[in-house]
């Protein structure tokens, strides 16, 4: 799976300009779907702490760090560690996960999210 | 019967039989038998059988298999706590729902759609055109009859109370598309034979960007893999799409897509006059100019009937010939409002959460009362001049915080329903001059923890299952549920169940539900078959980033907690068998209707 930015993503300044239109007011329009790149990262978190068997108080919250395209993640284990994830928006998003200060998922995001929809 | 005498038995009956549902002779015998537990058991949902992607068939596509079932997780981070070991024996149901949102039924036949725009950026306008476009009102009879089959929940037995609508309908503002989902939905039959033979960007060979299932060598999808199906067009429109309809009443709200173009563009007179032509346009060029150029703000009357006689001349490049169809008309606002009054009062309601008040106020946002103990508020999050997502305007957000001061007073469980999502709540945009204040996620849930009554928040738009945590400052909170659609794999929608556990907790129980067509497409060209198939391209559509939407487990099957708002013993059973008996009686008369 071809990972990319959200849905229905860009300005299309562009498409103004390669079919030599003068007016383009709509289709400048077209602004991001907000949100799925986060739950990406937080679906492959969720989806590496329960593989390694982690019952969960707090699911991992998710919010892109200023400026951006880096993701964090934090919640709470049912026995009370923390659970830290790093990841990001980007294609090729690399993503981390750690408990109680200790990283038990290192690899790519695409991967995890296509597995765990794979039989 | 249950906690009921047998006078208070007869008497609901009475009122049940006098209102329509069946003799009342007949009725009293049906309700005095409790549902097969074996019919309940063997509905067919997530918990039982999921759905996943296979091996590879060619290139990079994919077939779907069969994957095992999802029991309910726990969730606790409302409530903060483990929760009850026992409380599973003592649990009665409040209520029972199905969740549906971003269904997108989609006349793909419509010269108003704007599929070349993928050929600019595929990605960016992938909601333009799915290789599945053609198969959409199948997937909705098959979602309806998969709801149908859940009318009892698999979790208490209960009877289905209500469904509700979080939005995105119809997907490109069409009258007919308004109309072919309400009908569904209704359990009316749809007719998607618009042509004599299938009249679209699909058969048309010079739309080599498009999938084009007789022949898709030469293009994207082609070169991914998508497989030849020479009968595929044919079967969509062959016969009429048969719907059970849903067995419960149902309510909706606005989205994005019945606001806004493609939920994102103003829509304007040259496009209105599109959609009801007989010219649809296949190439980029042809529907940026026409479509979308802003066209009829910046060009003279002059010069728009000139294009006009061009078009109908067929003197406009990139445009081929299709029948005109007046009932492709793009609906106004109140027009949406207005066509949820054109039903039948089963399942009902009559104008589907929208009332006379609102036709009469132009407010788009309502609230009802599901239960004598549970109010849905269904508010309008989208925004009225560009871009796809929303936020909660000050006129809204005041009412509903009055609401919830009376629901908190009345001692009601309240469940909110919008559109957008807390990821997707931030667009303000405005025309100039407009001084509307438009709120925000952040302070919109600042103000529903404020009220415990407030258990629920559905909604969708961004078609993935997800469900976020909301906890008050002093403990306590919401869940925000999110369902996916119909359109994007993997096309699922939800039930929800409000439990009392009688421990001064309440669960609510969130169960995915598959459409009812199997993994594996068959050849019979039914509307099952072409679900299925809907479902196996939609896996394969890589511009939507299809698989990442199943969501997380804690996102699909679930319990979720939070501590009751009010003590729930006052809510006597006596008062929930005659709600489970009325939602009975109005599934009598849905399954008398199966046959």
């Amino acid at each position: 799976m071809s990972r990319r930015p959200p849905r229905a993503a860009v300005a299309l300044v562009i498409a103004c300009a390669a079919v030599g239109l003068g007016g383009c007011s709509q289709i400048s329009a077209l602004a991001p779907v907000g949100g799925n790149g986060l739950s990406e990262v937080r679906f492959g978190a969720i989806d590496v702490l329960l593989q390694k068997g982690i019952a969960v108080l707090s699911a991992p919250v998710c919010a892109v760090a200023d400026p951006g395209p880096v993701v964090t993640c934090g919640g709470t284990t049912t026995d009370g560690r923390d659970i830290a994830v790093t990841s990001s928006i980007a294609a090729d998003a690399q993503l981390v996960v750690m408990v109680g200060g200790e990283t038990i998922f290192s690899g790519a995001l695409v991967d995890v999210l296509d597995e765990a929809a794979r039989g | 019967m249950g906690v009921l005498s047998r006078r208070q038995f007869l008497a609901v009956v009475g009122g049940l039989a006098a209102a329509g549902a069946l003799p009342r002779d007949q009725l009293a015998h049906a309700l005095a038998t409790p549902p097969p537990r074996a019919a309940i058991a063997e509905a067919p949902s997530t918990l039982s059988r999921t759905i996943l992607q296979g091996a590879v068939q060619k290139g990079s596509y994919r077939g779907l298999v069969s994957g095992p079932g999802e029991p309910h997780l726990p969730r606790i981070d409302v409530l903060g706590r483990s929760a009850a070991a026992g409380r599973a024996a003592s649990r009665r149901s409040l209520l029972y729902l199905a969740h549906l949102s971003d269904m997108h039924v989609i006349d793909a036949q419509s010269p108003g759609r704007i599929e070349p725009m993928i050929v600019q950026d595929h990605s960016a306008w992938g909601s333009a055109f799915h290789p599945q476009d053609p198969l959409s009102p199948h997937v909705i009879a098959a979602m309806t009859a998969s709801i149908s089959d859940l009318r009892y929940s698999p979790v208490t037995g209960a009877p289905m109370d209500a469904a509700v609508v979080t939005g995105d309908s119809a997907d490109m503002h069409s009258h007919r598309e308004l109309r072919w989902y309400i009908d569904l939905l209704d359990g009316r039959s749809v007719d998607p034979r618009t042509s004599d033979s299938f009249q679209g960007v699909q058969a048309w060979a010079e739309a080599v960007w498009a999938y084009r299932p007789v022949d898709p060598a030469g293009g994207a999808f082609g070169a991914y893999g998508f497989p030849t199906l020479p009968t595929l067009l044919d079967e969509a429109i062959a016969r009429p799409v048969e719907s059970v309809g849903l067995p419960a009443p149902w309510y909706t709200v606005y989205g994005n897509h019945e606001t806004l173009l493609l939920g994102t563009f103003d829509l304007d007179t040259q496009l209105r006059a599109l959609a009801v032509g007989g010219r649809k346009s296949y190439t980029l060029e042809a529907t940026a100019a026409m479509a979308l150029g802003g066209y009829a703000a910046r060009t003279s009357a002059l010069a728009q009937t000139l294009d006009a006689w061009g078009l109908e001349l067929g003197l406009r490049p990139g445009f081929k010939a299709v029948p005109a169809d007046p009932d492709r008309a793009l609906f106004t606002q109140q027009e949406f409002m207005q066509e949820h009054f054109t039903t039948s009062d089963r399942p009902g309601p009559v104008g589907h959460g929208f009332t006379e008040h609102n036709l009469r106020s132009g407010e788009t946002w309502w609230k009802a009362d599901l239960s004598a103990h549970v109010r849905v508020f269904g508010l309008d999050t989208c925004n009225q001049v560009a871009g796809p997502d929303g936020a909660v305007p000050k006129n809204q957000f005041d009412w509903l915080e009055s609401e919830l001061a009376t629901a908190t007073r009345e001692n009601r469980l309240a469940i909110v329903l919008s559109h957008h999502n807390s990821d997707t709540l931030e667009n303000r945009a405005q025309r100039p001059g407009q001084d509307e204040v438009l709120i925000g996620a952040e302070e919109f849930i600042a103000m529903l923890v404020k009220y415990p009554v407030v258990v629920a928040w559905l909604n969708g738009h961004t078609h993935l299952n997800q469900i976020l945590a909301h906890r008050a400052p002093a403990g306590g909170g919401f869940w925000e549920i999110t369902t996916a659609s119909c359109i994007d794999f993997p096309q699922q929608q939800q039930t929800v169940e409000l439990v009392d556990n009688r421990d001064g907790t309440l669960s609510i129980f969130t169960t995915v539900v598959d459409h009812a067509a199997d993994p594996v497409p068959g050849s019979g060209g039914d509307y099952l078959a072409l679900a299925s198939r809907s479902r196996e391209l939609a896996s394969n559509d890589w511009a939507e980033t299809p698989l990442m939407r199943r969501g997380s487990p804690l996102d699909r099957n679930t319990e979720l907690l939070l501590p009751a708002p009010f003590d729930l013993s006052t809510i006597a059973d006596a008062a929930l068998e005659t709600q489970h008996l009325t939602a009975r009686a109005r599934i009598l008369a849905h399954e008398g209707g199966l046959s």
